[in-house]
Formats: C-alpha cells, structure tokens, sequence
C-alpha cells in the first residue's frame, strides 16, 4: 500500500513536470514546429494524468485523436507554409501579469475541493454516450464531418489558384 | 491521493496557455497557446467530475469536448493556411486587411 502511494507519487511528479515544461516551451520555442511538438508531449501528460484519475478510456481517446490526430494535423500544416512564418517578439508584462493572476485564482478556487480518484469504465460512458447525450454526440459528429468538408473545400480552392 | 495536485497542475496549464494567447501575434502560435488552455481545463473538468458524485458524466462530457477541439483545431489550420496563401503572413494584426 505504502509502496504503492510512492509510485504514484513518483509518476505524477514526472508527469506534473514533463507536461508544465512542455506548456512553457510550447508558448517559449522560437519554432512552430517544435511548439506542436511540445503541444503533443502536453496531450501525452495529460492523458497519463486522466488514466491516474480513474478515467482509463478517455485516456486513450485523446492519445488517439488528440495527441494523434489533432496535434500531428497542426504539425502537417505548418510543413505547408512555403516560407518560414515569421515570430514577434512577445508583449511580455502585462500578459504575464495576468496568467499570474489567474493562476494564482484558480488555485484559490480549487483549494476547498476534496475526493479521491475513481475508475470509471467504457460501459458506463458508452451507455451514457448512446443514451442521455446522443444529441451531442450527433451534434459532435456532424462538426467533425464539417471540418472535414471544409478542409477539402480549402485544398480545392487552392489548387485551383 | 486527492484530486488537488491535479487541478493545481491544471491552473497551472491554463496560466501558462493565457500568457502565451496573450503574448502573441502569431495567429499558430495563438492556436497552440489555446490548446493548452484546453488541455488545462480538460484535466480540472476529469479531476472535479472524479471528485463529484457522477464522474461517468464528466467523462461522457471530456469525450465530447476532445472530438469537439479536434474539429476546431482543424477549422483554426485551416483559417490560417488560407491566411496565409492570401496574404502571406499569419500575424493577426493584419486580419482587419483579411476581407472579400
């Protein structure tokens, strides 16, 4: 049991830093490119992080289609710049300012939360996708069936050009 | 463990995700920033539905929202690539002149 918290607490901390230095480098790196990466290394924390909190589905869902599609579509698409896209210099203290702040309040706001971890299974989030929230789902569905739609809209009308 | 350290590293995500929104004029890098955000308030929305007494719910919703921002990263690219092609640059102070 002792042991078992340790581990935990080990692959927390790991995932803690690994995904909060990636966030900093994602909004500090001086290339698109490595920024999506990064992007993708966050996705990869946090779903190590929905796994630790009893949500072991969600998990692989968002390695699957955010880690792996989203973020690696963001990291095709800047390959389509012809030219280097160009990266000005931050307007640093007044936005620093404001993470700051809101950092700072969110922890306030979350500090009185309690509970621990549960595991939560595909039957019951599956039941609940197909039964309470089917309109959703349709609704989440035809968005993706648009994006897609769109996307190929964007690459005819650039071929054509 | 408790939910706490999670929503710590959460606010965590969100205040480093708004500094970079903030910061920027680069309409990817503003992107990329947001979706940190989101992966911010994707990980308080799992840690407050573990807490609270329905968390089979808030992970019905955090699908939802992980296919609904995949949709949305790819409307956003796709913004910024014609952007791009029309104008040649992807600094937003220069969507005012984006028209027609």
């Amino acid at each position: 049991m002792f042991q078992a918290n340790i581990v935990e607490g080990l692959i927390f901390t790991l995932a803690a830093a690994l995904t909060i230095a990636s966030a900093a480098l994602v909004v500090s790196a001086k290339s698109l490119v490595y920024s999506a990466f990064f992007l993708a290394l966050v996705g990869a924390g946090n779903a190590v992080f929905m796994a630790m909190l009893g949500f072991p589905v969600i998990s692989l869902f968002q390695l699957s289609v955010y880690v792996g599609a989203a973020v690696t579509f963001i990291l095709f698409s800047i390959t389509m710049f012809r030219k280097p896209v160009r990266i000005e210099p931050t307007a640093g203290i007044l936005a620093l300012d404001a993470a700051v702040l809101a950092t700072a309040g969110l922890l306030y706001a979350f500090q009185s939360v309690t509970g621990t971890p549960v595991s939560v299974g595909f039957k019951e989030i599956s039941s609940l996708l197909i039964g309470k929230y089917r309109f959703a789902l349709i609704i989440a569905s035809l968005a993706l069936v648009t994006t897609l739609i769109e996307a190929i809209t964007l690459a005819m009308r650039g071929e054509m050009k | 463990m408790t939910v706490l350290p999670y929503l710590a590293v959460s606010a965590c995500l969100f205040g480093i995700g708004l500094y970079g929104l903030l910061s920027s004029r680069n309409f990817i890098k503003m992107l990329l920033s947001a979706e940190v955000i989101f992966n911010g308030g994707l990980l308080a929305l799992l840690s407050l539905a573990a807490a609270s007494g329905a968390p089979p719910t808030g992970g019905t919703i955090a699908i939802l929202a992980i296919a609904i921002a995949a949709a949305e990263v790819g409307v956003a690219v796709s913004i910024a690539i014609l952007m791009f092609m029309l104008k040649g640059d992807v600094d937003v102070y220069k969507l005012e002149k984006f028209k027609g």
